[in-house]
This record gives structure tokens, C-alpha cells and sequence, in this order.
């Protein structure tokens, strides 16, 4: 895939944000830098603000306070909104919500067609965004007339085609199978390469150990964030953030109370079976 | 008992495409069972969800209820009072102003009213960690898609049916959702009359929960007892595009190399699993 044109950082600084008329804030205080070509996954319960999150850096929500400027566009400048918004494309939490085209292939035409593309352009775009989700076979199907996760993954060719600077992610994993989840979760990896940056949000702990940056949020606060190690390594902390433990770590503790020392933070069955070794 | 007889179904608009979704399916369910059923993308469990609850009807075959066909509108009626569905997007089962109006839209109809009314709701609020004086008075749609899938969820189980179908449930749930959901499910099985076909990728969220297993391919179904699987020794599930957990992984790979394990969920037998390999590999 090529290179989209600009390639900046998404900068969020003391981010604050209540949706109208409730007293609770959505987000507060955040701050954090995405990198060019850097996979992020956020973790956090129901809630806690993941979503509004993404919204923010998709400029479809202002921040009350502070400032958020991807690829050096600030999102609350209206002269340069259009292009903040146009450096990210964002795959809906509900796939219902997101295709409007009657057909796949009009669908996922539809972006780089917004974008003024050629047409040999375009149809290479939707060619290859086709075959890396897998959906190829869907191309002419019309779009209301597929399943749930078919119009999950045909939403993420959608995006693709659109080669973003980023690439946000609502739990657009929820409902593949086994086979689509890892090919999108190998995508997401594989995007480092075309430096356009991931950011995945999802309640399955696993997908974020591929991720070079895990953000986790409780009731509107960036709680943590570094590496998988540093951030899924201890499951009783994550377990306090209301998220799912991975089994490896349950394991490698009850490895420790039993006298066994392991090193760097296995998060993988893997890590375990090469420690017997 | 519900039961599909040799059930074909093809959707009105499938024009070009050569098979029909489902093609001459069967399926009991006896009281007491938790049927799980997994299957690629589009290989048809929502359809089949769909025909179950009788909202989508058989191009050919049948729906049975306690062993009468399902034909005539008061059998439906009787069908819909039974059983509850759960669908994969939540937005499409919820309509009212308020989370308690949705919650109580159900019981309602049924006649609840008053006390016996707000006790229910709240009840079934409760059961999804939605507590009413939280929630009661917010618009389902400000909340959360998880919230959403509890609200929509709390709506059914106030109803207090015999028979759940439910669509994906545990997606955009978080770890205390989906640990509530699993006990809650677990409390409306000892009813013992109660009945569940649950369609789900994820072995990890199933697993306590099923009696039995499903995988729909190819328009097919196959389905088998918990009982005659053994997990680590003959199940490819990855194949039949489930999840694998990595508790499960890694119990498979254990006793491939030669270690007992009893209860693969249990993180302390798969430590104790570990050291005894490393201790027979002679490292420590
Ligand atoms: N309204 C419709 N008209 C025509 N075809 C449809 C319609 N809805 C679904 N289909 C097709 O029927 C097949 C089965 O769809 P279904 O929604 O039952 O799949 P599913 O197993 O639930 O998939 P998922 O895991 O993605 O939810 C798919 O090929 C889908 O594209
Ligand atoms: N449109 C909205 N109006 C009012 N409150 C909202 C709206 N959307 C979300 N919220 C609330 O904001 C908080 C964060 O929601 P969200 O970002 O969707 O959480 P997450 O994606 O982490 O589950 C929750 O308390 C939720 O109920
Ligand atoms: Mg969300
Ligand atoms: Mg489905």
C-alpha cells in the first residue's frame, strides 16, 4: 500500500469532554501522542470512554477544553477541521451505521471517490482494500443484504481504500470469526510498513499484545498506557481497570507463588512453553 | 420443546447465488440444553436465530413448538410469549425514551402493572448491572453500545421466558458485563425447564455455559454433546472459526507434550502442568 500523503502525530493535550446536559465528564484531562505508523490499542470497560475518545480525534466531537491536532490540524480551528478530519477515517462501533452505498464495491469506491481520485486509481484502491479484508467475494453483493460481520469487514475496506494518516478502529472486531480477526489483526500490524497508524479500540485483551502501545481508560481518565508488557504484564492491576486478565498472566503467577521465577512478563502461551524449555 | 424440521431458507433477494443460507436444517432442543453455535461470517446463524424465534419463516420445512407445528397466528402468539431474542445490534430492539420504558415495554404487555411491574424491571435491571436508579430515566440511546446490549438484554429477561435465542450477546460487553451475563444465564438455566441456543465465536464465553456444541457450514449443521468432545485432545476449533482462549492453547500444547492436566481453566494446574514439564525436560 502506499503512503498517504501527510505524515504527522495525533497530539491530544489536556482533553475534557462532557456530552450536553450530563454533569459527568466523558473524558477529562487527557494527554497523549500517537505516532506516525504505530499501532495503539485502548482498553477500558463500558463506558469509560473509549468511543468519545475516537470521536474526538475524528473531529465529529469538540473538546470542551484543551486541544487535539492531527497531523498539525487542530480540530476546533474551523479553517482547519476539514483537513484533521481527512488525515483519519474511523470504523463505526455498529457497522449498520456506516455503509451507505447499494453495493460493496460502491462502497468502497465511495471514499476515494470523495477524495477526487482517477478512476484507475480508485479502482486499484478498492481492489486491494477488497482482497486485504478478505471480502472480495462480496463485491457485488448489495450492501443491506449481508451479515453483521460481513458489513464489519467490508466497513474496514471502506477505510483502507481511504489510506488515512490514521486509521481509527471501534471495536471493529467484535463479531469476525476466527480467521477474519487474526487477517485484520495481521493487517493492523502490517499498516507499520505503509506508516499509517492504528488506533483499536476492543475488549479482547489478546488483540492488544500485538499493539505497540496499549491506553487504558477508566471513567473518562487515560490511566495507563506504555508497552504490552508494562501495561497487561500484572493481571491483578488489570483486573482493578475492570478488564479481562490474560490466562498467560494468571499462569505465570501462580508460576511465581510456587517458587518459579520467569523473567520479562510472559503474555503469550508461547513465552510459557519456551520457559520449559 | 422447540424444534426445526428439515428447514430451507433463502433470502427474497438471493438471486445469483447457487445455495439457499440454510438447506434442510433439523434441530431439537430439549429443556434444559445450551445449545452454542459457531460459523464463519454469513454462514447463517442469524438467519437461523431469526427462523427459530419464527420472525423470518422456512422457504421450506418447519417450526414445532411442544411437538405442534407452528402455522396458524396464535401459535406464533404463543412462540413470541415463550421465547425471547436477542439480537446482534442492539439498536434494533430498543425504541423508548427512557431505559425503564424499554425495560418494562414487555412485561407490560403481559399484563404486569404497578408494583409487580417495577419489581420485574428492576429485577432484570439488576441482573445486567443496569441499577435503575442509575439508568432508570437515561435514553437508552446516549449510552454506551455495551450499555446498550445490557439494556436490550435486561428487556428480555424481564419477560421471563422458557426459551432464549441470543445473537452474539457477549460482544461489546466488558469483563464485569460478561462475567454478569454468564451468571445470569447460569441462573435462568436452573430453572430447568428453560432452554438456550446462543451463537457466539468465542469458546472462552461458552464454555461454562454449553451443553452442546453447533457449527454452521456450508448451509449445514452439525451438532454434538459437550460430553463427547475432549477439548484438548480432538478439538480443532480454531477450524470451525472459534476463538481459542489461551488457557485452551496452551492446554492442548501441554498435553500434547505429554502433561495431565485436570481443569484446563484452572491457571494454577496449568502452572503446575508447566513446572512438571520443565522439571521432566530436566532445566529448572
Ligand atoms: N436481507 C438479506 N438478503 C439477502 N441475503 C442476506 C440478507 N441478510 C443476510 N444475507 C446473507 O445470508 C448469509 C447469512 O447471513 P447471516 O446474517 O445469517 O450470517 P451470520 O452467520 O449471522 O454472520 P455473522 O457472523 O457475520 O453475523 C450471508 O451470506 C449474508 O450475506
Ligand atoms: N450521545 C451521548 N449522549 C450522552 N452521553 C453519552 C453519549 N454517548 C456516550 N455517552 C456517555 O459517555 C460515557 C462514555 O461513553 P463511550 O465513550 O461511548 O464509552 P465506551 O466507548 O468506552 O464504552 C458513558 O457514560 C456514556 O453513557
Ligand atoms: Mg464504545
Ligand atoms: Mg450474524
Amino acid at each position: 500500500m502506499n503512503s498517504p500523503p501527510s505524515r504527522g502525530k495525533i497530539e491530544i493535550e489536556n482533553v475534557s469532554y462532557a456530552y450536553p446536559q450530563e454533569v459527568k465528564p466523558a473524558l477529562s484531562d487527557i494527554n497523549f501522542t500517537f505516532e506516525a505508523g504505530a499501532f495503539y490499542c485502548i482498553l477500558g470497560k463500558n463506558g469509560s470512554g473509549k468511543s468519545t475518545l475516537l470521536r474526538c480525534i475524528n473531529a465529529l466531537v469538540i473538546p470542551d477544553k484543551g486541544k487535539i491536532s492531527i497531523c498539525e490540524f487542530d480540530t476546533s480551528d474551523e479553517k482547519t477541521i476539514t483537513q484533521a478530519r481527512k488525515s483519519v477515517s474511523m470504523v463505526f462501533q455498529n457497522p449498520q451505521t456506516q455503509l451507505i452505498a447499494p453495493t460493496v464495491e460502491e462502497e468502497v469506491a465511495f471514499g476515494p471517490e470523495n477524495l477526487g481520485l482517477e478512476a484507475r486509481e480508485i479502482a486499484e484502491r478498492v481492489e486491494e482494500a477488497l482482497h486485504l479484508t478478505g471480502t472480495k467475494h462480496l463485491s457485488n453483493r448489495p450492501t443491506e443484504c449481508l451479515s453483521l460481520g460481513e458489513k464489519q469487514l467490508v466497513a474496514m475496506a471502506g477505510v483502507l481504500a481511504m489510506r488515512p494518516a490514521f486509521l481509527l478502529s471501534d471495536e471493529s472486531t467484535s463479531m469476525l470469526d476466527s480467521g477474519s480477526r487474526a487477517r485484520i489483526l495481521n493487517l493492523f500490524a502490517k499498516l507499520r510498513e505503509s506508516r499509517i497508524g492504528v488506533v483499536h479500540v476492543t475488549h479482547f485483551v489478546e488483540e492488544a499484545i500485538k499493539a505497540d502501545k496499549v491506553l487504558i481508560l477508566e471513567e473518562g481518565r487515560l490511566v495507563k498506557s506504555g508497552n504490552p508488557q508494562e501495561t497487561l504484564g500484572n493481571p491483578e492491576e488489570v483486573a482493578k481497570f475492570g478488564i479481562e486478565p490474560l490466562p498467560v498472566t494468571l499462569i505465570a503467577r501462580e508460576l511465581q507463588l510456587l517458587g518459579y521465577s520467569l523473567g520479562n512478563a510472559p503474555l503469550q502461551p508461547d513465552d510459557l512453553i519456551l520457559w520449559t524449555l | 420443546m422447540l424444534a426445526l424440521r428439515n428447514v430451507t431458507y433463502s433470502y427474497p433477494l438471493q438471486i445469483q447465488r447457487e445455495r439457499p443460507v440454510l438447506d434442510d436444517i433439523s434441530l431439537e432442543l430439549p429443556p434444559g440444553k445450551v445449545l452454542c453455535v459457531a460459523g464463519n461470517n454469513g454462514s447463517g446463524k442469524s438467519t437461523l436465530a431469526q427462523l427459530c424465534a419464527g420472525l423470518l419463516l422456512p422457504s421450506s420445512g418447519s417450526l414445532e413448538l411442544e411437538g405442534r407445528r407452528i402455522t396458524r397466528k396464535s401459535d406464533f402468539l404463543e412462540l413470541r410469549r415463550k421465547m425471547g431474542i436477542l439480537f446482534q445490534s442492539p439498536e434494533d430492539q430498543l425504541f423508548a425514551e427512557s431505559v425503564f420504558k424499554d425495560v418494562s415495554f414487555g412485561p407490560k404487555n403481559l399484563g404486569l402493572k404497578g408494583d409487580s411491574l417495577e419489581k420485574r424491571v428492576r429485577k432484570a435491571c439488576e441482573m445486567v448491572g443496569l441499577p435503575l436508579n442509575l439508568y432508570g430515566g437515561k435514553s437508552p440511546f446516549s449510552l454506551s453500545e455495551g450499555e446498550k446490549r445490557r439494556v436490550a438484554l435486561a428487556g428480555i429477561l424481564a419477560m421471563e421466558p422458557q426459551i432464549l435465542i441470543l445473537d452474539e450477546p457477549f460482544i461489546g460487553l466488558d469483563f464485569e458485563g460478561r462475567k454478569l451475563l454468564e451468571s445470569a444465564l447460569e441462573a435462568f438455566m436452573r430453572q430447568g425447564t428453560a432452554s438456550i441456543i446462543l451463537f457466539t465465536h468465542e469458546l472462552a464465553h461458552c464454555w461454562k455455559l454449553a451443553t452442546d456444541f453447533a457449527f454452521l457450514s456450508g448451509g449445514k449443521i452439525a451438532a454434538f454433546e459437550k460430553g463427547d468432545i475432549n477439548l484438548l485432545r480432538d478439538m480443532d476449533f480454531s477450524s470451525l472459526s472459534m476463538n481459542l482462549p489461551q488457557w485452551a492453547v496452551l492446554a492442548r500444547k501441554l498435553s500434547n507434550m505429554g502433561a495431565k492436566i485436570n481443569n484446563p481453566e484452572s491457571p494454577r494446574d496449568l502452572a503446575l502442568a508447566l513446572i512438571s514439564i520443565k522439571e521432566s525436560s530436566g532445566g529448572k
